[in-house]
């Protein structure tokens, strides 16, 4: 029997090894940081211009749909978005469509401190956890009330000043959403009553929602850590988001490199005109 | 319920509009009581490992079962007690997120065995897929300034028309499967039969 | 968020690190009981805060209404339970009908929904000539309506793909490639920067790199 050739033994790789070598290629860069430069697309900057266009007393909804395990992806992204709303003085309402949103709203809390230092009720609310996606978007777009008669602490509705002067979508400046379940507030309020939609989307989701982006449906975009990294690249406030983006480069290489070790043998046989 | 709901979507009726906001309602509350279902069916599947003493599964369903009825109990008595707290904080955030970023490594064995450029087709999804690689990761930028340059064509107008199509197709369907369920052709969420 | 002095703190992070080695063992090493511990306490308790996130947000939009008088909740409540029959063989007719409701309301929302958005304005999009456009612009604006015409023919089942469909539903498919190529370049940045997540949490918690 033939010796094996080298692309037969790199095809029988054992795949422990490049397991390994993921965990070591992003270690480093976290250990050791690089500061590759980060450029901004459009779209992530038509959403920072739409955050910075909001105006004084604006509610604007934030829907966190994101479940804690997309924190690294989007939790960066929420934080600018939460620190540049409160540098414009808007006043926010939190809602979330995953069980774990409090624990979200926990972590936002730790990370933009200030929040805890508004007036509860006035300037921010949490509504907390809702389900049935597109049904209480188009019911929260006509009566907030109905599908929240309190918010997560249990506080009624009615008892929270905010509320009183947001009850329906025509009084929203603008719905942000986080992660995921962008398509309830494109459908349910943007469209039939021209509430703008924005907000940042897993990186997966950025194909999805490129045709929204291209025909108007949502204002802006930003995907994944990257546009997490861009955001605060733009705020002015590197973060979390920016440190991870070292870690991504040297992932993605590794990727392309596996990539192109994969395919030798097809490009090689090619070249050699054989099957 | 659909009929209702579709009109009120297009005539601007106040009684339908009521009735359209309640039917509403009760879909929120019917979804959010439903959130039980996979409850049931997990304490069924793990406690008949349990009854069956299955080989290899059985003490794992236990410390399934336990930790269930343990954290239930602790969040029913009291959601903002410290020892559900802690486990929410701790065990449940952790595994969630380790879970979801176990697929990761899996990405990694995928780009190494399945994504072969074996023809044309394959081989031009592989290589958008590298140059968007390329684009999102600031290192691309490094290696040749042209990355981002194609890279932000192909994640705006390069991707639009496929994926306008995806959307345009999946509207379509949906439609399709509404009036297929209202006609009674498609009964495959009632669990099949009559 | 800094690094906890306190006991339950100290000792939540670290059993959080156990529990991710321990998941990530079967990657990096094999299957083993250390991974299927885990495993499965993950299972319990995922299905614990469900539970009892349902159980807190039935009691807050239906129970607590109902016993302020809205007697209208009670309908809901009824039609939910009725759920739980699909356990029982003999009983589980009574579950379709809540399913026909919930079923029924959720897609008038989504069909009336997706009209506009995903149809409609796809549409516009497409065919809208750009207005002081670039030679850019109005390539785009080329390979966009070409595009999305051949990829609409690549996806007619109902004729042969023969004759003038063959050119343009072959044009359409690698359009739809490259549209997928692009996708499977943004799931590998979410995927890896998951991954890279986790790291960095374990690289926190050994204290190498700040909290």
């Amino acid at each position: 029997m033939a010796n094996p050739t080298i692309f037969e033994r790199l095809d029988k790789l054992d795949r422990r090894i490049y397991y390994w070598l993921i965990v070591i290629v992003i270690t480093w860069p976290l250990v050791s940081p690089i500061g590759l430069p980060i450029t901004v697309k459009p779209s992530t900057r038509a959403l920072y211009d739409g955050l910075t266009a909001v105006q004084e007393g604006d509610v604007v909804l934030i829907d966190i749909f994101m479940s804690v395990s997309t924190w690294p992806e989007c939790m960066g992204g929420l934080v600018v978005e939460t620190n540049t709303l409160l540098d414009r003085g808007a006043r926010l309402i939190y809602v979330g469509n995953s069980v774990d949103v409090s624990r979200s709203w926990e972590r936002l809390n730790e990370l933009v401190p200030r929040l805890g230092l508004l007036e509860y009720g006035t300037d921010v609310v949490f509504l907390g956890y809702y389900t049935g996606a597109d049904a209480a978007a188009s019911q929260m777009a006509v009566d907030m009330s109905s599908i929240f008669p309190a918010d997560h602490f249990g506080t009624p509705i009615d008892d929270l000043p905010l509320m009183s002067d947001a009850n329906s979508a025509t009084d929203y400046a603008m719905v942000l959403f986080t992660a995921e379940g962008e398509v309830k507030w494109i459908q349910q309020w943007g469209e039939p009553y021209g509430v703008p939609v924005a907000g940042m989307g897993i990186a997966m989701k950025g194909s999805a929602l490129a045709p929204y982006l291209a025909s108007g449906d949502i204002f802006g975009l930003a995907v994944g850590v990257r546009g997490a990294a861009e955001l605060e690249k733009l705020a002015g406030m590197p973060a979390a988001a920016t440190t991870t983006m070292d870690a991504i480069s040297s992932t993605h290489l590794l990727f392309v490199i596996l990539i192109v070790l994969a395919n030798l043998p097809i490009i090689y046989n090619k070249i050699k005109g054989g099957s | 319920m659909f009929a209702v709901i579709i009109a009120d979507y297009f005539f601007a009726i106040a009684s339908l509009g009521s009735v359209a906001e309640v039917l509403r309602q009760f879909a929120v509350v019917i979804s959010n009581i439903a959130l039980g279902l996979g409850v049931i069916s997990l304490l069924r599947i793990h406690g008949r490992n349990v009854q069956r003493r299955l080989e290899g599964r059985w003490l794992y369903s236990i410390v399934t079962i336990i930790t269930f009825v343990s954290v239930f109990l602790l969040g029913i008595i009291n959601t903002n007690g410290d020892q559900y707290t802690w486990a929410f904080n701790h065990v449940y955030t952790t595994l969630q997120q380790t879970m979801y970023a176990s697929t990761g490594f899996f990405i990694v064995s995928s780009a190494y065995r399945a994504f072969r450029a074996r023809n044309i087709d394959a081989g031009l999804l592989l290589i958008a897929g590298c140059i968007v690689v390329f684009t999102n990761a600031p290192i691309g930028e490094v290696i040749w300034s042209g990355f981002p340059v194609i890279g932000d064509w192909l994640l705006g107008p390069g991707q639009l028309p496929g994926y306008r199509v995806l959307m345009m197709i999946a509207g379509f369907g949906t439609i399709v499967y509404a009036y297929r369920v209202i006609t009674g052709n498609e009964r495959g969420f009632f669990g099949g039969g009559e | 968020m800094a690094y906890p002095t306190e006991l339950w703190g100290i000792m939540g992070l670290w059993v959080g690190a156990v529990l991710t080695v321990a998941i990530y063992s079967y990657m990096l090493y094999k299957e083993n009981p250390l991974y299927r511990l885990a495993e499965h306490i993950y299972i319990g308790i995922a299905f614990a805060i469900t539970a009892v996130v349902a159980v807190q947000n039935t009691n807050r939009i239906a129970v607590t209404p109902l016993l302020n008088g809205q007697i209208v909740f009670i309908i809901p409540i009824i039609l939910g339970l009725g759920m739980y029959t699909v356990f029982v063989e003999d009983y589980r007719w009574i579950s379709r009908y809540s399913i026909a409701v919930l079923v029924g309301c959720m897609l008038g929302v989504v069909t009336s929904g997706t009209l506009i958005p995903n149809i409609i304005n796809q549409i516009t999009s497409t065919i809208a000539a750009p207005s002081g456009a670039t030679m850019m612009d109005w390539f785009n604006f080329l390979y966009v309506g070409i595009g999305t015409i051949c990829a609409l023919s690549y996806f007619l089942f109902t004729r042969e793909h023969t004759g003038v469909l063959a050119p343009t539903a072959r044009l359409g498919r690698l359009i739809v490639m490259v549209a997928l190529g692009v996708m499977f370049g943004n799931t590998v940045l979410f995927r890896m920067s998951m991954l890279s997540g986790r790291i960095e949490y374990l690289l926190q918690v050994l204290g190498l790199i700040p909290m």
